[in-house]
């Protein structure tokens, strides 16, 4: 009997974390709209940075954050939690390799909103929660959908970070790239086959999602 | 309540040497209307913004019914949200992913002890007064795109009137419209305009239009007023 149990991991990690990175990452993106300077600058390098460093490198901070000696993994053993080796720390994983692309997407989406818009709200009175929510996102909300879709597509496909703090669990924290990287590596090309086809359709599908609600909107 | 702005302010700009800079300084009176006439670019609007909060001037004072908005002495700058201004932008700002109902009731407030239903049952009523007002009933559920510039502008007005300003702004108003619809809109909007009782301060590069509103009128030189007096005697 074929282990499905991959697919169910990897669908679940990959739509909370991207649900959190969309959060995250918007809230970023305007909290960096409104710095001014060096300290936006520095911000805008550290949100990012993981775009740029090796999965590997991200897994290695993990661990030392989050491992039972980090500092948010002791504070989280006092509760009796533990995320390392747990489908949690592949939920992590993705937020933090996927968070860049969300909020570079969010950042130019937002940066394209039209600042009239922006001040005719204030003018109406309108608190700076409700421009944001109500004027800001609805406008930029085409480019902030295609981040939520390269975060999907990017949260699916994580493997350097989670190999290293999720680790390869069958049925606990094997998600579908690392079940293709098992298989292939023990020679059961048959498994690999398929992990393969199903990532492509689902890469395929997500992005033909995403560029069909924009088709639709442009109409 | 009557609005005064007496404001200094330089800003560098990159394709001039010198930077530019603005120093006004005028009063207008309840239910006045005010006309700033110049050339583009002398700082009409950068005034507008400066009442508004859009910009803060580099010293000088902005008041409006002896409430400070801007005090540069002081230290003092309102957020744009708490001056109740009115500022109605020569692109209309519409919000375009609204509804004119929807735009039209952005700037409506909860008073303080309203319900949440007696506020719904509030704002459905000023909508319908508003879209009355300004003859655009059939519009209420239309998107802004798919309305003429004319209407556009009517939107935008009632929009303004609805959040209640206590002053209000007007940039370039009819820039964005043909000749014939500034005609028929002209009187309504004046008389719309002096029946809110505000103090309005309306800003044009043209002096006709200027002048079939404005019982004064400032003119406005790269920066600077030139000359002030009733725009009826007054003629260049």
């Amino acid at each position: 009997m074929f282990d499905l149990s991959p697919l169910s991991i990897s669908l679940r990690a990959a739509c909370i974390a991207t649900f959190i990175v969309f959060v995250l990452g918007t809230l970023a993106a305007r909290l960096v709209l409104g710095l001014k300077g060096k300290l936006a600058s520095f911000v805008d390098t550290v949100c990012t940075l993981p775009l740029v460093l090796p999965p590997t490198v991200l897994g290695f901070f993990l661990l030392v954050l989050f491992g039972k000696h980090g500092p948010l993994g002791a504070l989280l053993s006092q509760f009796g939690q533990s995320i390392i080796f747990t489908w949690y720390a592949t939920v992590l994983a993705a937020v933090v390799v996927s968070f860049p692309l969300m909020y570079r997407s969010a950042r130019g989406a937002l940066e394209q909103v039209n600042s009239e818009h922006v001040w005719a709200a204030r003018t109406l009175g309108m608190r700076e929660g409700s421009v944001f929510l109500r004027i800001m996102l609805p406008e930029a909300w085409p480019g902030i959908m295609a981040g939520i879709t390269l975060s999907f597509t990017r949260s699916l496909g994580e493997f350097g970070a989670t190999l290293m703090i999720a680790g390869n669990i069958p049925g606990k924290t094997q998600t579908i790239p690392m079940a293709i990287y098992f298989a292939t590596s023990s020679g059961d090309m048959r498994t690999a086959w398929i992990w393969v086809g199903l990532m492509m359709l689902l890469s395929f599908l997500s992005l033909g999602f995403s560029s069909y609600l924009a088709a639709r909107r442009e109409q | 309540m009557s609005l005064s702005i007496d404001a200094q302010l330089s800003i560098a700009k990159k394709t001039h040497s010198e930077p530019f800079t603005l120093d006004v300084s005028f009063t207008v009176g309840n239910g006045e209307i005010l006309g700033l006439l110049g050339p583009s670019g002398c700082g009409k609007s950068m005034t507008l913004k400066c009442i508004a909060g859009i910009i803060n001037p580099d010293k000088g004072k902005v008041q409006l019914g002896g409430v400070a908005l801007f005090d540069g002495e002081k230290g003092i700058s309102l957020p744009t949200r708490q001056r109740r201004v009115g500022y109605l932008f020569q692109s209309y700002a519409l919000f375009p992913h609204m509804t004119v109902a929807a735009n039209i009731c952005c700037g409506m407030t909860r008073m303080p002890r309203e319900s949440k239903e007696q506020y719904r049952h509030r704002c459905r009523e000023e909508l319908r007064v508003y879209l009355e007002l300004l003859h655009m009933e059939q519009f209420a559920q239309s998107y802004p795109r798919h309305l003429s510039g004319g209407q556009q502008q009517r939107v935008a007005l009632a929009r303004l009137l609805a959040s209640r300003p206590d002053a209000i702004l007007l940039d370039e108003p009819f820039s964005a419209l043909d000749d014939e619809l500034k005609d028929s809109i002209d009187q309504e909007l004046k008389a719309t305009l002096l029946k809110t009782q505000c103090p309005v301060v309306f800003v044009s590069h043209n002096a006709q239009e200027i002048q079939r509103y404005c019982s004064r009128t400032l003119h406005l030189v790269h920066g600077h007023l030139r000359q002030a007096g009733k725009s009826g005697c007054q003629q260049r």
